[in-house]
């Protein structure tokens, strides 16, 4: 069954919509990918989702319930938003600012119980943060503050995790720190995830299924071989690539080439690549 | 230095604030008759008179002043997040100098002058917080507003100062400074109704923690951002108001004393409120008592004292503190 399903959704600011007519539908388990250029609606169609956007027609749907019915501490319950990083938090130690996260469980007279305080500690620990636990968040590198934004959304222990961009302003090895730690949660505590990404290898090699925006539309969804083909890239991007085969994953890969090159795409030095490597198609 | 040891310590300071606003003040006192007339209160004497009648009353009113300050800031600074802001930042402060600029200027004393310069605060504190409101109560929009009714308030006092005696003007100006000298009789009573919403601040230390987070990240943890805002908006600007009618405009406590606690206690608001309270109790107590021998047999208003103080403690704080941690 799925998880969240949008039907029909019309949304925006001020007077134009930004997202127009989107369906899809996300399955329980696993992990969704967002992809699409700047502007195509990505941030919005996510602002809506987590509620702070209210949809101008159509609906969002959590496991059948109209979410803009639902009562927030519950929505918080159940589902773990983590917006694209910017303002740097005041200076709470890592664990408190972790401990936030316990919010929606909590009452205001009764403080962080037994079984919090658990929850807490382990996701401190899986998320490599144990050891930092009582460093000053403001004073984390942008890999850090990244997982700390991480836990305290992991330990509102919800089903659905929505995460804009976890991989942005990280250097490579980051980016595969944070995005392993999310593909290990999928599988392990049957986490869903809907994760917008700007890297399409990225989406490729880690989501089930790719959800492709174009100027406020769905253009493509399905697989990550269904969704990311040259075609479909290059009309969308308005960017010459290349789609092979990673030889590791099996996965689609998409080469880049630069302007200066495009010239000359057909040109040997491209077909020369082809047929070295083996692994460039024409689709 | 860990929490528990930095509250006692306040609670250490507070204790001695109130000790030495007990064994000195404006007129010399025998320590061994300040120890009589503790012990026994209905005894009367000039002793008994001065100790329960003048500086008992004034030491509880610095101490509830003091932190009442304190702890406006600490809201305001979470609420609005801008280390800059304070209790007056709202434009608090402006409606009530109107109010007790007009009252002195038409000879009104005593708890009525306390009460027009109060419905002088509400009038500000309504007027920012209507005028946000129709903007999505947004921070910029709420410092925007408490800036421009400060300066539409300002320019009506300066009116009345160009147009008033000289005598009036000095009086105002006094006032404006800020003085714990003379609370007329009732207003202690006004103080103690005042308690109840500044002890309730502490059950929304969790609020206060997810705000400062940003309105979004607050949202997203499953707070109703717009009402906790409100409410603690509301609750501090009346308190604000309450300090503001009864003892003028003092300067810097609900700027410093929150970042100072924020240094000591981190950020946490389970430990920065009730450390803000002790360290702002103790610290007015202390100048009050400061502002009354200084220049003694002459008093100093008490804002000249925080003023001077405070922004000593700012300087070495924002020279000593990495950027990261000033906000």
């Amino acid at each position: 069954m799925s998880i969240l399903t949008v039907e029909r959704v019309t949304a925006g600011y001020e007077k134009a919509p930004v997202i127009r007519d989107v369906t899809f539908a996300v399955p329980g388990g696993g992990i969704t990918g967002v992809v699409g250029p700047n502007g195509a609606g990505k941030t919005t169609l996510f602002r809506t989702i987590s509620r702070i956007l209210k949809p101008w027609s159509g609906t969002v749907r959590f496991r059948g319930d109209d979410i803009s019915g639902m009562p927030r501490r519950e929505f918080a319950r159940r589902v773990a938003v983590i917006p694209q990083f910017r303002m740097i938090p005041p200076p709470f130690t890592v664990e408190e600012f972790v401990s936030l996260g316990r919010y929606p469980h909590t009452g205001r007279l009764s403080p962080l119980k037994q079984q919090d305080r658990r929850i807490i500690a382990e996701t401190l620990e899986l998320l490599g943060l144990a050891h930092i636990r009582t460093r000053k968040v403001n004073a984390l590198s942008g890999g850090e503050m990244q997982r700390a934004y991480l836990a305290q959304g992991l330990v509102q222990t919800p089903e659905l995790l929505l995460m804009d961009e976890p991989t942005a302003h990280l250097d490579i090895s980051h980016k595969i720190r944070v995005l392993d730690l999310i593909d290990s949660l999928s599988v392990t505590a049957g986490l869903s995830i809907l994760v917008i990404l700007h890297d399409l290898n990225l989406a490729s090699g880690y989501c089930n299924r790719v959800l492709m925006l174009e100027k406020g539309e769905i253009r493509a969804a399905g697989t990550p071989e269904e969704v990311l083909t040259r075609r479909t890239i290059e009309e969308v991007y308005r960017t010459p690539v290349r789609v092979g085969k990673d030889p590791v994953t099996a996965r689609p890969h998409i080469y880049f080439l630069p302007r200066s090159s495009a010239v000359r795409r057909d040109g040997p030095p491209v077909r020369q690549t082809e047929k070295t490597n083996g692994v460039l198609t024409n689709d | 230095m860990s929490r528990g040891l930095v509250l006692l310590f306040l609670l250490v300071f507070l204790m001695l604030c109130i000790a030495l606003g007990l064994f000195t003040g404006g007129m010399h006192l025998p320590p061994r008759e300040v120890v009589s007339a503790l012990l026994h209160p209905g005894q009367g004497g000039t002793a008994g008179t001065l100790i329960w009648e003048l500086r008992l009353p004034r030491i509880a009113a610095a101490g509830m002043v003091g932190s009442a300050l304190a702890v406006c800031g600490v809201v305001f600074q979470a609420i609005l997040r801008n280390p800059l802001a304070e209790p007056y930042t709202l434009g608090v402060s402006g409606g009530g100098a109107l109010g007790a600029v007009i009252a002195i200027l038409l000879g009104i004393s005593g708890l009525p002058m306390v009460l027009i310069c109060f419905t002088g605060c509400c009038l500000s504190i309504g007027a920012v917080l209507g005028a946000a409101s129709l903007k999505g109560f947004s921070n910029s929009m709420l410092i925007l507003a408490g800036i421009i009714m400060s300066f539409l308030f300002s320019s009506l006092v300066m009116f009345i100062f160009a147009v008033a005696s000289s005598r009036e003007v000095h009086a105002s100006i006094l006032w404006l400074m800020g003085s714990l000298s003379s609370p007329p009789p009732g207003s202690l009573k006004m103080l103690l109704l005042m308690l109840p919403v500044m002890l309730g601040l502490p059950l929304f230390a969790r609020e206060l923690n997810l705000l400062s987070l940003g309105d979004e990240t607050s949202y997203h943890l499953g707070l109703d951002a717009k009402k906790a805002r409100a409410i603690l908006l509301v609750c501090a600007s009346l308190i604000t108001g309450v300090c503001v009618a009864l003892s003028g405009i003092i300067a810097f406590i609900g700027l410093v004393i929150p970042h100072a606690m924020r240094a000591a206690a981190g950020a946490d608001h389970h430990y920065v409120i009730p450390s803000s309270m002790l360290a702002g109790a103790g610290f007015l107590i202390f100048s009050d008592t400061i502002s009354q021998v200084i220049i003694r047999p002459l008093e100093l208003p008490v804002g000249v004292i925080t003023g001077i103080a405070g922004g000593i403690f700012f300087i070495v704080y924002l020279l000593k503190s990495r950027p990261a941690e000033v906000a």
